[in-house]
């Protein structure tokens, strides 16, 4: 580990205007996870262009921020409307809102605030542990294995998406062939531009993100208006859990932030996958198995922690092998790509001080939720009480002066609705946008792989299959497709059928 | 059967081919990546459309509606009313905005909320009103006075 990086790192973070701006990025988050039907991806892709004429430390440290502060966010809801305000907060209603029917609204707040903040102090300090570790075993990955790299990353974020294996790939080789678009860098032929100028430059990956992750949720909101809203239970009792009850749930929440990173570590899985995981494990490990769903507060704390310690957990291949682990690591992705820094393992190298600068934001952001959380939670509550039908319409007017923010194009903001349309039409059909911002991220480093490759290999594929490393990840990226066709379960059957006679 | 499914499958099959027969054209190093994922984004296309009619085939069970008739009409027709609502604010934010060009930002911005939020009609007035008000204040302040983002504030005409 380069540790004057690490220290440039620490000391871009530690900035009046970046304090200022990761309170403000938490605080934000907060609301945002808060208001149930609004996610953090969504708030990030909205803002994401905001970054643009931003320093890359301040606008990566606000980005940051707002995805910690909406992994807390999402818990309020949970616990006091019985409606996770994210996906990743689900697992939290099960005894969160039990309590807050009990009159223990705030312990309940309290606990998650918490264990939110130990789970995302963990999975920073692993974060920046592992990702320069990783990172340096990676530095010396030719086109060959950057490739496989790539092809690896869309295999598995297509396979563990929502919904079946086969939408999760259509989405993720969706997204690729839309990275075709636009100018081929190598013959400078114009590829499925339509004689069109503002196509030749490509599809711009945040036009496609905001469009994707914030249109899609504002019609829903729009879509689901007309249900009577639901009323917040009051907090009537105090919100920092006393030392005894942290001390013994600490086994439980080191638990939940080791299942929190390990979870994010493989792309395509989130915050709601870790903490049903981390809430199982709590059920398992309990003396007392009777009180989970009835109001008990290692309920509470288990998932909180672990869609915390996601946050560090997914950044870690995002760094490291520059494939984004989540769509909300995707939009960190892009932030840095909009500042000039392509994904790819010299993320850690040529490009460690923003890199780093990203690490620490995590950390800092983390320190920030405990204090905005602890100042701002009882007043996140009022929050909920904005209509939908006004927060969807505001969002779509938020992400028509985003769009055009971006180029200054009109066209921009076309491409953007169409984009917005298209998602909703994902989100009908059950499949999951991500894969496909993802592919659209991946496009480019997965044709110059093959590209180089190809050129190595004097255009003979027989290059990806002398490379170990290569066959390993293109192997597990078979088995991740494999694993989801009919042949593969009619190569376990044998298996199962001696397992279930034995 | 998820019948958007079915669509997007099909339509996956029409962009795949549109794709691959336009890289067709294109030189060899450039045409090599798009016909790859078009053939890619076609035989998944197509099995997302035969995975939902093999669905459809298992899940061939009785229709169960019964007793919940009326309440399940009455839910659908919220639902309906829902997608409608959707459906037609969608089609303001893409008259929207031309009418930037045309109104200016700030007229053109308060007339799509007004219209949106009086089809939805489940916002009140006042907070309609006040809601409006701050939005359009902090979007001149964020995008405009602080990005200075070149859009037409005011109407071309005056």
């Amino acid at each position: 580990m380069d540790t004057s990086l690490v220290m440039t790192g620490l000391t871009n973070v530690l900035t009046l205007t970046n304090i200022a701006f990761v309170v403000g990025g938490t605080l934000l988050g907060l609301f945002v996870g808060t208001m149930p039907g609004l996610s953090a991806t969504m708030a990030l892709a909205l803002l994401l262009p905001l970054t643009f004429t931003f320093d890359p430390a301040t606008g990566l440290s606000m980005l940051a921020s707002i995805y910690v502060g909406a992994s807390y966010g999402g818990s309020i809801a949970a616990i006091l409307l019985k409606t996770p305000g994210t996906p990743a907060a689900a697992a939290t209603v099960l005894d969160g809102y039990p309590l807050s029917q009990q009159g223990q609204a705030g312990k309940a707040l309290g606990i998650s605030l918490f264990a939110s903040f130990f789970g995302g102090l963990m999975s920073g300090a692993a974060l920046l542990l592992a990702a320069p570790l990783l990172g340096s075993l990676v530095v010396e990955f030719g086109p060959v294995e950057l490739f496989a790299i790539a092809v690896l990353g869309i295999t598995i974020i297509g396979s563990l998406a929502q919904g079946s294996v086969i939408n999760g790939l259509f989405s993720g080789a969706l997204g690729l062939l839309i990275s075709i678009i636009g100018m081929d860098l190598t013959t400078a032929t114009p590829r499925m531009t339509f004689n069109n100028i503002n196509l030749f430059s490509g599809v711009e990956f945040t036009i496609a993100l905001i469009g994707l992750f914030s249109i899609p949720q504002a019609l829903t909101l729009i879509e689901n208006a007309h249900r009577d809203n639901k009323v917040a239970s009051r907090i009537t009792d105090r919100l920092v859990p006393r030392f005894a009850e942290l001390k013994a749930l600490m086994p439980n929440i080191l638990r939940s932030g080791g299942i929190g990173i390990a979870t994010g570590l493989i792309p395509g899985t989130g915050g709601d996958t870790a903490s049903w995981f981390a809430y199982n494990e709590a059920k398992r490990f309990a003396k007392d198995k009777s009180r989970f769903g009835q109001g008990d507060i290692a309920g509470v704390a288990a998932p909180e922690a672990a869609n915390n310690a996601v946050v560090g957990g997914a950044l870690i291949p995002t760094i490291a092998l520059g494939i984004p682990g989540s769509s909300s690591t995707a939009i960190l992705l892009g932030a840095l790509m909009v500042h000039g820094i392509l994904p790819g393992p010299n993320l850690l190298t040529e490009h460690g001080d923003v890199t780093y600068t990203l690490i620490w934001a995590v950390m800092l952001s983390t320190v920030s939720l405990l204090i905005v959380g602890l100042l701002f939670t009882k007043a996140s509550v009022s929050v909920t009480k904005i209509p939908d039908g006004f927060v969807a319409c505001a969002i779509i007017t938020l992400c028509i002066i985003g769009s055009f923010a971006i180029n200054n194009r009109i066209f921009d903001v076309g491409l953007m609705l169409a984009f917005g349309l298209f998602g909703y039409w994902l989100k009908k059909a059950d499949v999951s946008p991500a894969p496909m911002v993802i592919g659209l991220i991946l496009g480019p480093v997965m044709e110059n792989g093959f590209h180089q490759s190809m050129l190595i290999g004097n255009g003979s594929y027989g290059v990806f299959l002398e490379s170990p490393i290569a066959v390993v990840l293109l192997g597990i990226a078979l088995i991740s497709v494999l694993q989801a066709t009919p042949l593969f379960r009619w190569l376990r059957a044998p298996f199962k059928r001696r397992l279930k006679h034995g | 059967m998820n019948v958007s499914r079915v669509f997007l499958g099909i339509s996956g099959v029409g962009v795949a081919v549109l794709f691959y027969v336009n890289a067709l054209e294109y030189p060899d190093a450039a045409a090599q990546m798009p016909l790859i994922y078009s053939v890619t984004v076609g035989l998944l296309s197509l099995a997302m459309v035969v995975s939902e009619i093999w669905k459809r085939k298992i899940a061939s069970g009785p229709d169960t509606v019964g007793e919940d008739e009326p309440q399940a009409t009455e839910e659908e027709k919220g639902r309906m009313r829902g997608k409608v609502s959707a459906a037609l604010v969608f089609a303001l934010a893409v008259l929207y905005v031309p009418l930037i060009n045309v109104l200016g930002y700030l007229i053109a911005t308060v007339l799509f909320m007004v219209a949106t939020l009086a089809m939805i009609r489940t916002v009140s007035l006042k907070v309609a009103a006040i809601g409006i008000a701050v939005l359009v204040t902090v979007i001149c302040l964020v995008f405009i006075a602080f990005l200075g983002l070149p859009i037409p504030l005011l109407p071309s005409f005056v």
